[in-house]
């Protein structure tokens, strides 16, 4: 025990997770579904003019492009996982499951099926309201109890709109072809194909999201002792279950909308953060954002890679390589208590 | 002591009331369709038995025994089979989480149904081979994904919330390998196949139904050797252990009943989502118990596919698939019966 827990974080794993991060973005870059030449990349990033145009555009444009989404939804889906799995005291939630991303889904649905939208962009604002919308419901129901915010509840009711809301978009997708062929896209989560515009909409929602986590992460902690012991010592908890609750659907509205929905990634990045840095929200925070950052760029490269000359989604990599590691975690934990 | 003999009293009012209600029910979706025959008739149709020879109404025998029984107890099967998968989880695991689609079992039988549904193409035609061939591959893809489930969860014993994980793991591959197969496939193709994801009672046949059901009543025998242990386990799994409880054991043939419940069940009419959650916890609120009371949850479970059923069948032109209603209808039921029925100190 040479180093405190500080120390241990901010020398040890913060830089880890950071050279991780990097490595995860230069793969990015210099792999994908168009085999070119890695000196031809480097001479790109470098500004070298003697590249051709093509590359520049494959390298710089969409690769580059795809690269930053990774980045944000990779941070947003990390954070609202640990933020849920604390928030339901529950080591199974997932932000789906507390029909955020049905509500994504289904608003999607709704707006193909009555308007028929051009382009992305109508599509990410109806997912990020409908997720709104449906966070919104459970928390209501959630919090009308006498009960206020039982982790126990909160759960049976998101379950309950999760399986409501994807009953609705089933309906849609079976009554309307059309629905069900733009549908069925959208609902392999991936990076590919977004528009330029996606991007520039979510970032706000991120950070706003971030920094709301961020805010409440020390109440948490006192909340994890216990509401009772969280309130003596002044903690306004429906504020801050609250917060949390708001933080979750931003965070996974606004990545939901513009990625589809991306599973596991949620799920399984608290896990492997707590196994990493402890309990603590303070570190738990950046090190869900950062891990959810290069496991989404990681997913995303391999499934360019193994998919030649097409691509796999990456929620199915990330799905496929990601199960085993999550089973690992779950098979060498001691206890499974969040 | 005298809340248990209440709540005991309860359930059996309940479950006698909700047996009331699935005859009704029974009689209501078998006589509705696109012919409609009388409520009065079904019930002669039925006490006549399959053989049609001297009954007054051919048409109306014809109609309720070849095409509506199978549909109608397809959905029966559905409702009671996923309750008890269900029941049977969320009892051991003490999570009101656990259900047949955490078991990776549905999802399983999903992906292995869309693969022949969709990577198959020339299977797409309805033959009787494809009729066939559907309902074994999920089965067998069911239990394939239960048993690597079992397998990966097994450490030193098992523990309800690492299967659940595990469960829900495989369950989120299965379902990538399911999407990634629909947009892969001609629309088409994609479109029979989310209907059978979504769960419908359609493709039932007499042939399946004969040997779905028999699976699902012997699960359901099975469990009436191991309900004291059950009681015990509701307790906590050190209070049963030290009540002499063979934990592993009861686990272990729990978990097989609700695999090869859930496996006969979803090979027939699809991986109905919300009835191995729901169904269980409507009958434990009602029941104001920390464990859901078999008995009832299967009541309850059949109820509410016989309804979602019948009402799917209302909505004209569209065979819409049973899996919506359930969907639709059971998380309102849920929402309200959290805000009705809320147990003190649960």
């Amino acid at each position: 025990m040479a180093l405190t827990n500080h120390r241990r974080f901010f020398l040890g794993w913060l830089p880890l997770l950071f050279v991780l991060v990097l490595l995860g973005v230069l793969a990015s870059l210099f792999f994908g579904s168009n085999p070119i030449a890695l000196s031809q990349v480097w001479q790109t990033l470098t500004g070298d003019s003697a590249v051709p145009d093509s590359v520049k555009s494959i390298v710089l444009d969409e690769r580059g492009r795809r690269t930053l989404l990774g980045l944000v939804v990779g941070a947003a889906l990390g954070i609202s996982g640990v933020m849920a799995q604390t928030q339901t005291r529950n080591a199974l939630a997932d932000p789906g499951l507390l029909g955020v991303s049905a509500g994504a889904a289904c608003a999607v649905a709704l707006t193909i099926y009555t308007i028929r939208p051009e382009g992305q962009m109508p599509l990410m604002w109806a997912g990020l309201i409908g997720a709104a919308l449906a966070s919104l419901v459970v928390f209501s129901v959630a919090s009308s109890r006498a009960t206020v915010g039982d982790p126990l509840t909160l759960i049976l009711a998101g379950q309950g709109m999760h399986m409501s809301l994807l009953g609705v978009t089933a309906a849609l997708v079976l009554l309307d072809r059309g629905t069900f062929t733009q549908m069925r896209f959208w609902q392999a989560g991936s990076l590919a194909g977004r528009e330029d515009d996606a991007l520039h909409a979510l970032l706000p929602f991120v950070a706003v999201g971030i920094v709301l986590a961020l805010l409440i992460a020390p109440a948490i902690n006192a909340l994890a002792m216990g509401s009772d012991y969280a309130s003596s010592v002044g903690i306004p908890v429906s504020a801050v279950r609250f917060v949390g609750i708001a933080a979750i659907t931003i965070l996974t509205g606004a990545a939901t909308a513009a990625c589809g929905p991306i599973a596991f990634l949620g799920l399984a990045t608290p896990h492997i953060a707590r196994k990493m840095v402890g309990t603590d929200m303070r570190k738990l925070i950046p090190t869900c954002a950062l891990l959810g950052m290069a496991l989404l760029l990681v997913a995303d490269t391999a499934g360019r890679v193994a998919g030649r000359p097409g691509e796999l989604e990456a929620s199915l990599t990330l799905a496929i390589f990601g199960a085993p590691l999550f089973i690992m975690v779950v098979r060498n934990r001691r206890s499974l208590a969040v | 002591m005298a809340v248990t003999r209440a709540a005991t009293k309860r359930i059996w009012i309940f479950s006698i009331l909700g047996l009331a209600i699935l005859v009704w029910l029974f009689i209501l979706d078998v006589s509705t369709g696109d012919v409609n025959v009388a409520p009065a008739n079904v019930f002669a149709a039925l006490l006549h038995g399959p053989d049609p020879a001297g009954f007054f109404d051919p048409l109306g025998h014809l109609t309720v025994w070849e095409f509506r029984l199978p549909v109608t107890l397809a959905a029966l099967l559905a409702g009671v089979g996923l309750a008890l998968a269900g029941a049977l989880m969320q009892t051991i695991t003490r999570n009101p989480f656990a259900s047949p689609d955490t078991l990776g079992v549905s999802q399983g039988a999903a992906a292995a149904a869309v693969l022949l549904l969709v990577g198959i193409p020339t299977w797409f035609d309805s033959s009787p081979l494809t009729d066939a061939a559907v309902p074994v591959a999920a089965f067998i893809g069911g239990l394939l994904s239960a048993v690597l489930v079992y397998v990966l969860a097994w450490r030193r014993g098992m523990e309800g919330v690492r299967l659940i994980l595990v469960g829900i793991a495989i369950s989120v591959v299965m379902q990538a390998i399911t999407v990634y197969l629909l947009i892969t496939g001609s629309v088409e193709a994609a479109t029979r196949a989310q209907v059978w994801i979504t769960g419908s009672v359609y493709d039932a046949s007499w042939e399946l139904l004969a040997i779905a059901f028999p699976l699902v009543i012997l699960g359901a025998v099975a469990c009436i050797f191991l309900t004291r242990h059950y009681r015990a386990i509701a307790l906590g799994d050190d209070t049963a252990h030290s009540l002499g409880v063979p934990l592993a054991v009861v686990n272990t043939a729990t978990v097989l009943i609700a695999v090869i419940v859930t496996a006969a069940t979803v090979s027939v009419v699809g991986p109905l989502v919300f009835v191995g959650f729901a169904a269980p916890q409507i009958a434990r609120l009602i029941a104001v118990r920390p464990a859901p009371p078999l008995v009832l949850s299967m009541v309850c479970g059949a109820v509410f596919v016989l309804a979602a059923a019948y009402l799917t069948r209302t909505i004209p032109q569209q065979q819409l698939p049973v899996g919506i209603a359930t969907a639709v209808i059971g998380g309102p039921i849920l929402v309200w019966l959290l805000f009705r029925l809320q147990p003190k100190g649960l």
